[in-house]
């Protein structure tokens, strides 16, 4: 099992300095993994949990891509509804080349309504863009000329260069704790990833003593407390 | 099927916090190390560490982050060996 860690990008104490420190930090105690957060357009109700200043995850993550050696680089998560997927899959293809396979794309579907709006984003339609969202940017990173045709993008003969330096593409972590999460989870990623997790949450009472097993099984955690994302 | 790779809290306490009070990650270090365990033995892939809590403005001291990063390092984490110690 590797361990990582949470970097924050975002609140008043975050500087390019702290973040090269803490991360150098990480990494030199051997944890596996850093990952930062995203949010674009920071309105009142993202402000208030995520202060600004907060630096932009794949700025930052190419950055320290170029200060670390071995350490994974990711992000917990990108939001991917309001961020183009044709330009989501070349930064983070470029993350991923310029740390040499490093890169962990970790999405969620977001749950700040203000901030939906503030970018033009229908926030009911989150979990159905993200779905259409996620299969185009597969298809960008495993095709040199890509097209797709969804129902919420669709191109024709993009060129995709650079593809990701991780093969097929790097590794996808679905955020949330909603069954639609873990949906999406199955379809598209390569792992759910749930925040905030309780141990006793699915109601067993001998949850810690669940036998041992390879794969997560569909309840170990809870219904999230956002907004519902039913796609 | 997808792997596990949860998001926990990283909140080392001094004093036990009672279960039904606490995410995981929360507590001493004696109840880290069996959450941790508890993953380990449900087949998380990977765990991720997160020291945000409910007051922003800690942002401002990274020193005790860094003290709980070390600490987990060196007492519970056999990172090399991607195991528990």
């Amino acid at each position: 099992m590797k361990i990582g860690v949470n970097l924050l990008n975002w609140g008043p104490g975050v500087s390019p300095d702290a973040l090269a420190r803490t991360t150098a930090l990480i990494e030199a105690l051997g944890y596996h993994l850093v990952m930062i957060s995203d949010h674009v357009a920071p309105t009142p109700d993202v402000a208030a949990k995520y202060p600004t200043p907060l630096y932009d995850p794949f700025t930052t993550l190419g950055w320290l891509a170029g200060a670390t050696r071995s350490i994974e680089l990711g992000t917990t998560v990108i939001i991917l509804p309001y961020r183009n997927p044709i330009l989501t899959a070349r930064m983070a293809a470029t993350v991923d080349r310029l740390s040499a396979g490093r890169f962990i794309f970790g999405v969620g579907v977001g749950w700040a309504k203000q901030e939906f709006e503030a970018l033009g984003v229908p926030f009911a339609r989150r979990g159905a863009i993200s779905n259409d969202y996620l299969a185009a940017i597969k298809t960008l990173w495993t095709r040199d000329v890509a097209s797709h045709a969804g129902p919420f993008v669709s191109f024709k003969d993009v060129h995709t260069a650079p593809r990701p330096a991780r093969s097929p593409h790097p590794p996808i972590w679905i955020g949330g704790s909603t069954d639609a999460a873990l949906r999406r989870a199955v379809r598209y990623g390569d792992s759910w990833h749930p925040n905030r997790v309780r141990m006793n949450c699915c109601g067993t009472p001998g949850c810690r003593s669940s036998r041992p097993s390879p794969r997560p099984r569909a309840s170990p955690c809870p219904r999230s407390a956002h907004a519902s994302d039913s796609s | 099927m997808p792997a596990l790779c949860p998001r926990i809290r990283l909140e080392l306490t001094d004093s036990p916090r009672p279960d039904a009070e606490r995410l995981i990650g929360q507590g001493t270090l004696d109840q880290m190390r069996k959450d941790l365990e508890a993953l380990e033995s449900l087949g998380a892939a990977y765990v991720l560490l997160d020291s945000a809590g409910d007051d922003p403005q800690a942002t401002r001291d990274q020193e005790p982050l860094w003290r709980m990063l070390a600490t987990l390092a060196e007492k519970v984490l056999d990172l090399p060996h991607q195991t528990l110690r």
